[in-house]
C-alpha cells in the first residue's frame, strides 16, 4: 500500500449556512457519505451516541483573582455537526471560568478533563476572557475511555487568550473535542493544540469573528500513534472586517502494517462578502514515517469579497527524507537518533511558541515513544 | 598507523529499472599521513567512489572490499563506519531544518568520540575551530546547512571533519563551486587537519586548482568506473596542461 496523500480544494463545506443546532436530531445520522464525516470511522462514533452517559470530571487551579463555577450557562455555541450537539445536549451545567475584565493573572489558568473508562463521559467549560485582560490558560484532555467536550472561549473587546490544549487518551478512546472562539473587537487568541494520543480523535477548533481587528493564531501539532485516528477540522469564520487568522497544523504519523496511524486536517476559511481587509493564512504539514500511514490534508478557501489584505495556503505531506538520514548517519549517528533529530526539527518551530513547558515535553516525550 | 584499502570494488545503481555498473574494479591503498588526489571528469563515478566507501544505500556493491585496517567496511551501516573513522565531506551537504548546528555537532561528536563532550570544553574546541575556518560563531545556532552559501556548505563539512578526527577523510569536489577565498580557507582546513599526522586524505576533484593549495601525494587519474593512470604531483600538472582527453581516449580503446 502506498501512502496516500490528498491536496483539494473539496466541496465548500458551507458550515455557516448549513444546520446550527443544539439537538442532536436535528441533524442526519452520521454517515461516511457526508462531506463532514467522509474521512472519519464513522462506526466507531457510535459509543458516543449511546443512550446512557456520565459527566467527566473537571478540575481547576486558577490564581484567586479568576471565579470557577458550575452553573446552567446555555454559552454561545450553537453546534454545526451532530457530534457538538450530542456533547451540548448532554451537558446541561457547565464549568465557568470568569477571568475579570482588565485582570492580568500571573499564573496561567489550569483545567483537566479526564474521561475515565466505562460509560462515555462528557463536559462543557465556558471561559469568559473580559475586556483587555490577558491570560493564560492551559486544558488537557485525559483518560483511557471516551465522550465528548467542549471548550467555549469568549474573548470580550481587547482581551488576549493563550490556550494550550493537549489532548492524550487512550488507544481505545473515542472522542470529540470542539473549542469554538468568539472573538469580539480587538481580541487576540493565541492557540496550541496538542494531539498526542488517542483511538479516535476529532479536534473541531472554531473561531468566529464578532468584532473588527480580531486576531486568532491556531497552531497544532499532532503525532499519530499505532491504529490512531487523529482529525483536525478547523474553521475561521471571518464575518466581520479587518481580523487576521493564521493556522498552522504539524502531523508526524507512525504506527505499523498492522496498526497504521491515520490523521485528517481539514482548514475551513470563510471569508464573507463584508470581511474586507480580511488577512489568512493555513498551513498543514505531515511527516509520515512509513509506507502503511496516511495522512489525508484539505485546506477550503470560500471567498465572498475581492477586497481582502491576503488569502494563503500550503499543504505538503512527504516521508521522512531518506538523504538526511544517511547525512547525520555519516557524522556517526545512528538510525534511530538521527531520525529522532529529523522529526523533532520538523515539530520544533511549533513547539519552540507553546508556553506550557510541561506539555510542550510531553509531545516531545510521545514522538520519542512513536519513534521507538 | 591506519590503512585504507579498497580492492577490486565494483558498484552498480538501479536507473531507469536496469542495473548500471559504475564502478569496475577500482583497487586503491591509502595509508595515514598520506593525501591521494582523484581526478576525473564528470560521469567517471568519482562521487560514486566516494558515497560507496561511506555506504550510501542508492548504490549497491556488486563484488570486491573495502577494508579499514583489515575489518571489512562493506558490512558496517553508514554510521559505524563513521565511528570506525571514516569521513566524507559531501559535495551537496542536505539542509536538515529544526536541527541547530551545535545540537548537530555535539550529538555526532558524542557519537563518534563513545561519549558526550564535557560542555564547557566543547564549546571551547568548537569555537576555535569555527575560528580557524573563518566562521561567525552565530553560524552554531543555524540550522544544519539551511540557508547556508556554497562557501559556508564547505566550511561546514570541513568544521565536522575537524572535529570528528577521522583516519580516512574522503572529500567529494569540496573545492567545486568556492571562490578564491573560501578556498584557501577550505584547504587550510584540510592542511591543518593533516598536520596533525593521523589521517589520511582522499581529494576527490575535476580541477587542479585545490592541488595549489593541498599538496598530494599522489594522483589517481579516474575514468570510466576505474583509476587508469597513476603518479605523483607531476601528473596533476600534466593534467592541468592538457586535460582528460588522453586519458579518457585510451580508455575507450581498452574497453
Amino acid at each position: 500500500m502506498t501512502t496516500a496523500t490528498t491536496h483539494s480544494h473539496g466541496v465548500p463545506t458551507n458550515i455557516t449556512s448549513g444546520t446550527r443546532s443544539t439537538n442532536p436530531a436535528d441533524f442526519e445520522p452520521i454517515s461516511a457519505l457526508q462531506e463532514a464525516w467522509r474521512f472519519t470511522p464513522v462506526a466507531a462514533l457510535a459509543v458516543l451516541e449511546q443512550a446512557e452517559f456520565a459527566a467527566a470530571s473537571v478540575t481547576s487551579e486558577v490564581p484567586a483573582t479568576v471565579a470557577v463555577t458550575t452553573a446552567s450557562h446555555a454559552g454561545a455555541f450553537l453546534p454545526a455537526d451532530r457530534l457538538g450537539a450530542t456533547t451540548r445536549s448532554r451537558t446541561a451545567e457547565a464549568t465557568v471560568v470568569d477571568i475579570p475584565r482588565e485582570c492580568v493573572p500571573d499564573t496561567p489558568l489550569r483545567l483537566g478533563i479526564a474521561l475515565p473508562t466505562g460509560l462515555p463521559s462528557y463536559a462543557r467549560v465556558i471561559v469568559n476572557a473580559g475586556a483587555h485582560s490577558q491570560a493564560q490558560l492551559e486544558v488537557s484532555l485525559t483518560g483511557q475511555g471516551s465522550g465528548g467536550v467542549i471548550v467555549e472561549l469568549n474573548l470580550d473587546a481587547g482581551s488576549q487568550l493563550t490556550l494550550t490544549q493537549l489532548t492524550d487518551l487512550g488507544d481505545e478512546s473515542v472522542a470529540a473535542l470542539h473549542v469554538p472562539a468568539f472573538l469580539q473587537r480587538d481580541s487576540v487568541l493565541r492557540s496550541h493544540t496538542l494531539t498526542v494520543a488517542g483511538g479516535v480523535v476529532r479536534v473541531v477548533p472554531t473561531v468566529e469573528y464578532q468584532g473588527p481587528g480580531a486576531d486568532a493564531e491556531l497552531a497544532g501539532a499532532f503525532i499519530a500513534g499505532p491504529g490512531h485516528h487523529l482529525e483536525h477540522r478547523t474553521l475561521t469564520d471571518h464575518a466581520v472586517p479587518n481580523c487576521r487568522s493564521h493556522v498552522a497544523y504539524k502531523g508526524v504519523l507512525g504506527g505499523q502494517a498492522q496498526q497504521p496511524a491515520r490523521s485528517v486536517w481539514i482548514g475551513d476559511v470563510l471569508i464573507h462578502a463584508n470581511a474586507t481587509g480580511t488577512d489568512t493564512y493555513e498551513l498543514n504539514r505531515n511527516l509520515v514515517l512509513n509506507e502503511f500511514a496516511r495522512a489525508d490534508s484539505v485546506p477550503n478557501l470560500e471567498i465572498e469579497t475581492g477586497d481582502i489584505a491576503g488569502a494563503g495556503h500550503a499543504s505538503a505531506t512527504g516521508r521522512l527524507d531518506d538523504e538526511q538520514v544517511f547525512y547525520l548517519m555519516s557524522r556517526g549517528i545512528d538510525r534511530t537518533t538521527a531520525t529522532s533529530l529529523i522529526v523533532s526539527g520538523f515539530f520544533d518551530d511549533l513547539l519552540a511558541q507553546v508556553p506550557s513547558e510541561e506539555m510542550a515535553a510531553r509531545v516531545r516525550d510521545r514522538l520519542a515513544e512513536v519513534l521507538a | 598507523m591506519s590503512t585504507l584499502e579498497i580492492r577490486d570494488l565494483h558498484v552498480s545503481v538501479t536507473a531507469d529499472g536496469g542495473e548500471r555498473e559504475i564502478l569496475r574494479g577500482v583497487n586503491l591503498t591509502v595509508a595515514t599521513g598520506e593525501i591521494h588526489a582523484i581526478m576525473g571528469p564528470n560521469g567517471s563515478g568519482k562521487s560514486t567512489l566516494a558515497y560507496s566507501i561511506a555506504g550510501h544505500p542508492k548504490y549497491t556493491v556488486t563484488s570486491g572490499e573495502v577494508l579499514l585496517d583489515g575489518e571489512n567496511m562493506l558490512e558496517m551501516s553508514v554510521d559505524e563506519r563513521a565511528r570506525a573513522g571514516l569521513f566524507l565531506a559531501m559535495q551537496y551537504p542536505v539542509e536538515v531544518p529544526g536541527v541547530s548546528v551545535s545540537n548537530f555537532l555535539r550529538t555526532a561528536a558524542a557519537a563518534v568520540r563513545g561519549e558526550a563532550p564535557r560542555v564547557r570544553e566543547w564549546v571551547g574546541e568548537l569555537n576555535e575551530a569555527m575560528k580557524s575556518l573563518s566562521m561567525d560563531s552565530a553560524f552554531a545556532s543555524r540550522n544544519v546547512n539551511e540557508g547556508f552559501s556554497g562557501g559556508e556548505k564547505k566550511r561546514h563539512e570541513i568544521l565536522q571533519m575537524q572535529l570528528l578526527n577521522p583516519k580516512f577523510a574522503v572529500l567529494d569536489e569540496t573545492d567545486s563551486g568556492l571562490d578564491v577565498d573560501a578556498l584557501k580557507v577550505v584547504s587550510e582546513g584540510v592542511n591543518a587537519l593533516q598536520q596533525r599526522g593521523n589521517v589520511g586524505t582522499l581529494l576527490i576533484t575535476h580541477y587542479t586548482r585545490i592541488l595549489r593549495y593541498v599538496k598530494p601525494d599522489f594522483v589517481h587519474v579516474f575514468v570510466g568506473g576505474q583509476i587508469v593512470a597513476e603518479g605523483g604531483a607531476e601528473l596533476a600538472e600534466e593534467l592541468e596542461a592538457s586535460g582528460y582527453e588522453r586519458f579518457v581516449q585510451q580508455a575507450g580503446a581498452a574497453l
